[in-house]
């Protein structure tokens, strides 16, 4: 299998230093051409099968020789060896790395004919939504209507908009944990580094100079990040769920396990943690392997920076 | 092998998924190779592989996904017309491969062997399967050897959907449906798409009688209460369904790029396609109508090292590595199974080990060959464990410890990461959106002539294809973002469309003909799925 470590480096050795790469493969298949691109015959032997597969290097000659494009393995080998294998593919996988030796793209859906147009810019409906990114980032996108941003707006001296976000206590209610200047026309935000397994909600208040404020309707919905790490809480019960009857009515009667030592208890986490296997190279489905990251410096990075610092926020 | 005379189970899942890619308004689609390949490189050899060992009286269980859109797509007709076409072009190519090579030593073996695949696969597909997968696989589990799991009807991201729970139940109940029509019988079990899992899904679960789906490690280990076992047992969600974990220390052992089995020396090289080696004017019958390269599935060199230097791949010697790679997890299993079951407390410990189907064979080409021999191996060479389905397990042990995983996924991070991110993050409001929408028509609409219930119906099939986290995940990765991005918009765009028609009554009959051909998923779709409660 190829590492894309490896090739990153294969790819920094000078032309001298892989010629004699080249010369093993051309003994190995033989009598490889030169220019197998070129030749508008069929290829004769399998040592004309000469490859493009070395390292940065090929990649850059099979953009550029005819036939180059974007290979569409790319999604599939993402899926199973994760996003750094496709940035390091010996043919470009990634729409970036096809740039250069770009040819005219065939019709990309079916679309086209229809006349659907695009996509709205906005719905207007006064909404305010938070997701659960990960256990330290919320993800809020909002959509107004004009005339709600400027009634809210109205009246207001240098107005300014702020997202206050609040954390659920102990006792269910809610209490402001930030408030953050952000810009209104962002549309979206992260806020990072929160408490995880903690319920979250925001509202948007424009503020001005003189201390006012206005809350922009709506607030958003009630969101709970996930919690990390194993819980706190002990609480053996038990339900015998027989196979062959629906579920349902079995779960109330839940019993308590029998004794078992937490010395036990700790080594099947332990033996069940990714951590063991930590500091290796991983390949993975759906674009990584190895579950939760073990700090959120060792978590992807976006354009927007879910992990860094996407927007201003204040105290 | 009956349960009590083993110390505990391995539960191999294959998760088999394509998004529903289908173009009939192109004759020749690069983005419907996914499948082509797949039903070569994957699908076919699994079900050689499953029923020979049938065939032989093996006694091995594998649960499988068959992921609703990759059902429909191998169900169609056009589609399976088209690659049975695009068979016989690979076996004109292996033949003029043959002739190619016939005074080269080192290559002509490969090519002869390629020859013999490639007949084979077309003997197996049109003769002994008859261009009909779904009923093989089906028939093996009539057989009692795959239990058979759904998933989300377009492999859409649940915890990103859940402040739309009629969406949610959507997704699952469709998938049901569509189950129960292809495959005669309810799914037991569910592979949540992405593994993505949130507090309170499993409600929507326990509606469909599922009884059992699958989390990565941390839904398991950061679950509250903590469980007793770690992953080595499932535990129940409040409403039932139990959450199996993924074992970590399999899944290394053959998804780990640096130690994993697949990059052994002597596999065959996935990148060495002779659709990228050899020269473009004689590939270019076999490659893109724009002359643009891509993999043919004929590949002659093994991996090799970690170099660009290769060598020929041999089949006998990759075949070889294959046994010795099963034996190995084999091994690895009865030890590991070994020293759980002497601290589980009498408690007999189940490894599960998921992973891509698309994996085994289109990855990882000498896949099938290790599964074959691996199911061989276990019935026959060791007695510390025996190969079981959740289902099967469940059946067996019906008690388990109740518990509620964090939401989680088997995502880069474990989250909700690959699905939201600034590559992504705008999909959402429009996502959303429409499936406010939807469940808006569902409730003003309870019952609609037959015009308006073809549209409401195909409204309902445009936002389950918006919704497949496929799109989002190659936005995230950089790799076919174009198609991705408009395969999300056009869905979307048709939805609007025709909600617009909907609300409005006027229906444009010959459109929504037209885009109930092109996006023909779900036939047997309700609307009224999405009606509120």
């Amino acid at each position: 299998m190829a590492d894309p470590k490896r090739k990153k480096k294969a790819a920094k050795k000078s032309a001298s230093a892989e010629r004699p790469v080249a010369r093993a493969t051309m003994k190995t298949a033989s009598k490889a051409p030169r220019k197998v691109a070129a030749s508008a015959k069929p290829a004769r032997g399998s040592a004309k099968a000469k490859p493009a597969a070395k390292g940065k290097g090929a990649a850059r000659k099979a953009k550029a020789g005819p036939g180059a494009g974007l290979d569409p393995e790319g999604p599939f080998v993402a899926r199973v060896r994760g996003e750094e294998a496709v940035r390091h593919a010996p043919h470009p996988m990634t729409e970036a790395a096809a740039e250069q030796g770009r040819q005219p793209a065939p019709p990309a859906a079916a679309g086209g004919d229809e006349g659907l147009g695009e996509l709205p810019w906005g719905y207007g409906d006064d909404v305010l939504l938070a997701l659960p990114r990960d256990p330290h980032t919320l993800f809020l996108y909002w959509d107004h209507a004009r005339e709600t941003v400027a009634q809210a707006f109205a009246g207001l001296e240098g107005g300014r908009a702020q997202l206050w976000l609040f954390v659920r206590n102990a006792e269910g209610a809610y209490d402001r944990l930030r408030a953050l200047d952000f810009a209104l026309e962002s549309r979206s935000f992260y806020v990072h580094d929160l408490e995880p397994g903690r319920v979250y909600r925001v509202e948007i208040h424009v503020v001005d100079r003189g201390g006012r404020e206005r809350l922009l309707p709506n607030p958003s919905n009630e969101v709970q990040l996930p919690p990390l790490g194993p819980s706190p809480f002990v609480d053996d019960r038990f339900a015998r769920i027989p196979w062959d009857l629906p579920l349902g009515r079995w779960l109330r009667e839940f019993f308590p396990g029998g004794p078992f030592s937490e010395e036990a208890r700790a080594l099947l986490a332990r033996l069940s943690d990714w951590s063991r296997f930590s500091g290796r190279t991983w390949g993975g489905s759906a674009g990584g392997m190895g579950g939760r990251p073990f700090s959120p410096s060792e978590g992807p990075s976006s354009p927007s920076s879910p992990w860094g610092r996407g927007g201003k926020e204040g105290a | 092998m009956p349960a009590q005379d083993v110390l505990g189970y391995l539960s191999i899942h294959l998760h088999a998924h394509l998004p529903f890619v289908r173009h009939p308004e192109h004759e020749e689609f690069l983005e419907e190779d996914w499948l082509y390949e797949a039903v070569s490189e994957t699908y076919l050899p699994l079900l050689k592989v499953f029923d020979q060992a049938t065939d032989d009286n093996i006694p091995f269980r594998i649960s499988l996904t068959m992921s609703p859109p990759l059902v429909a797509m191998l169900r169609d007709d056009l589609l399976m017309q088209r690659y049975a076409r695009r068979l016989d072009k690979l076996c004109e190519l292996t033949d003029k491969e043959v002739h190619r090579t016939r005074n080269d030593p080192t290559f002509h073996g490969l090519a002869l062997h390629y020859q013999r695949e490639f007949r084979e696969l077309r003997a197996l597909f049109n003769d002994r399967y008859h261009r009909d997968l779904v009923a093989a696989f089906g028939r093996l589990e009539d057989a009692g050897r795959l239990e058979l799991v759904t998933c989300g009807a377009t492999h859409g991201f649940l915890p990103l959907m859940q402040m739309y729970p009629e969406a949610v139940r959507a997704q699952i109940a469709v998938a049901v449906s569509h189950h129960r029509r292809h495959f005669g019988r309810d799914p037991k079990g569910i592979w949540l798409p992405e593994c993505g899992y949130y507090p309170g899904v499993d409600a929507f679960l326990a509606e469909q009688d599922i009884r059992f789906f699958f989390v990565d490690t941390h839904g398991i280990t950061d679950a509250t209460p903590r469980p007793r076992y770690g992953v080595y047992a499932p535990i129940y969600t409040g409403s039932g369904p139990a959450a199996f974990g993924r074992d970590a220390e399999s899944s290394m052992q053959v998804w780990s790029a640096e130690h994993g089995y697949p990059g052994d020396p002597d596999y065959r090289e996935f990148y060495r396609d002779i659709g990228w080696d050899l020269d473009h004017e004689y590939m270019r019958p076999y490659i893109q109508p724009t002359g643009q390269r891509k993999n043919v599935g004929i590949k002659y060199f093994r991996i090799t090292g970690k170099t660009a230097h290769k060598e020929p791949y041999d089949p006998q010697r990759a075949r070889e590595r294959a046994a010795s790679h099963a034996g190995n997890f084999m091994f690895n299993r009865e030890r590991q199974i070994e020293h759980l079951a002497g601290r589980m407390g009498g408690v007999r410990p189940i490894v599960v080990s998921p992973y891509d189907a698309e994996l085994y064979g289109h990855w990882w080409h000498e896949g099938p060959t290790f599964i074959d021999f691996l199911i061989r191996k276990v019935a026959y060479d060791q007695r510390i464990f025996r190969l079981a389905t959740p289902g099967e397990y469940l059946r067996e042990n019906p008690e388990q410890q109740l518990a509620t995983p964090p939401l989680c996924s088997w995502g880069a991070g474990g989250y909700a990461g690959v699905w939201l991110d600034g590559s992504n993050d705008w999909i959402y409001r429009h996502l959303h959106k429409a499936a406010e929408r939807m469940i808006a028509l569902a409730r003003d609409f309870p019952e609609a002539d037959p015009l308006r219930r073809r549209a409401l119906d195909q409204a309902a099939r445009e936002l389950l294809l918006a919704q497949s986290s496929d799109w989002a995940f190659i936005m995230k990765t950089g790799t076919m973002v174009e198609y991705a991005i408009r395969r999300t918009k056009d869905h979307l765009l048709r939805f609007g469309r025709l909600h617009d028609q909907i609300r409005s009554g006027g229906v444009d009959e010959g459109w929504l003909s037209m885009v109930e051909s092109r996006d023909n998923i779900f036939p047997e779709i309700d609307y009224r799925v999405y009606r509120p409660v």
